[in-house]
């Protein structure tokens, strides 16, 4: 009885605890909405005022890169959700293969930013330009999306460390580690989304 | 300690399977479409929801690239920002799930988004012109 007793008082501290983690990382999750937020509105601000700017720069750029890179980020949080999945169910080695394809494309995202700035840079689109054809527009794609590309590789870090955890078994009993690390991960999903849809296409 | 007595092991299971039982299985419930079984059950089904999407993004930025003001060039904002919507809340609702978890948490992501949208939409309706706007 006295057991009883005891794993149901470890039951339940499991369960505030496992809340507490989750309320913590969603609090941290709406103050990057602000943080994002300003960026967004900086570009639909140039968006509404120099449509033809926009317009040549979509012209010049084109959308092919840009729509690879956004479905391996899209697959990538499929794959982080599997691993979840797959750790839920107590199959530990499947949990690691996902977790380990989610940091690998997140690291192939990255270098498809890189490649599209590389591109953007021999457009001669500089932080600071004001004089050339696409004056004003440099700061307002860069900043968005570097901090976005910093998020990812955050989260590439943050996949590589729970790999590294999971491999000891450290998610097998409670698995909260996995879901709060998701929670981050398909968030910067989400900001891509957004930011694809109004930079790139709109 | 008798033979059905819960450990804590057993009870922690117990939870975790009646918590996220529905996410495990690969048959999936869906209007229109009716039962279908895939691997990895609604993330796949929503995964696959957001290549579709994607890819008709593409299609109408595509179709009307030449479209950027005026009507026309409205509703593909408008058509382009509602798909980018759906993605968002697709990915919030079932890989986030927020859907199942406590309704608290809808409030705290749900208020900065309105409160940021509405400050958006200020920052857009100050006039250009002399001395005005935020461009």
């Amino acid at each position: 009885m006295a057991e009883m007793s005891l794993s149901a008082a470890a039951l339940k501290q499991k369960e505030h605890s496992n809340a507490n983690q989750k309320l913590a990382m969603w609090l941290y999750l709406a103050s990057e909405v602000v943080i994002f937020a300003v960026m967004i509105a900086g570009y639909i601000i140039y968006r509404i005022n120099e449509p033809e700017t926009v317009r040549n720069i979509h012209k010049e750029l084109g959308v092919a890169l840009v729509t690879a890179n956004t479905f391996i980020l899209l697959a990538s949080s499929w794959a982080m959700v599997m691993g979840l999945r797959a750790i839920e169910m107590g199959k530990r080695q499947e949990f690691l293969a996902w977790i380990g394809l989610t940091c690998l494309m997140g690291t192939a995202f990255l270098v498809g930013q890189y490649i599209e700035y590389s591109e953007l840079a021999h457009l001669e689109i500089t932080l600071q330009d004001t004089t050339s054809a696409f004056a004003g527009f440099g700061m307002r794609f860069y900043a968005p999306t570097f901090f976005h590309g910093a998020h990812v590789f955050v989260g590439v870090l943050l996949g590589l460390r729970v790999l590294w955890l999971g491999r000891k078994g450290y998610y097998d009993d409670n698995p909260i580690g996995v879901e709060i690390f998701g929670l981050y991960w398909h968030f910067v999903d989400i900001v891509w989304i957004m930011l694809f849809t109004l930079i790139y296409l709109v | 300690m008798s033979e059905h007595t819960p450990t804590l092991e057993s009870a922690h299971k117990a939870q975790d399977q009646a918590h996220s039982h529905d996410h495990h299985s690969d048959t999936v419930t869906m209007p229109l479409l009716g039962t279908v079984t895939v691997y990895g059950g609604i993330y796949t089904v929503v995964f696959g929801a957001l290549a579709v999407l994607t890819a008709l993004e593409v299609l109408i930025a595509e179709l009307l690239k030449t479209e950027y003001e005026g009507l026309t060039g409205a509703m593909r904002i408008a058509a382009l920002l509602g798909i980018g919507i759906i993605k968002s809340l697709l990915v919030i609702w079932f890989y986030m799930h927020l859907g199942k978890d406590n309704r608290i948490l809808r409030f705290i992501i749900g208020v900065p988004l309105i409160v940021v949208l509405l400050a958006i939409l200020y920052l857009m309706a100050v006039p250009t012109g002399p001395g005005g706007g935020y461009f």
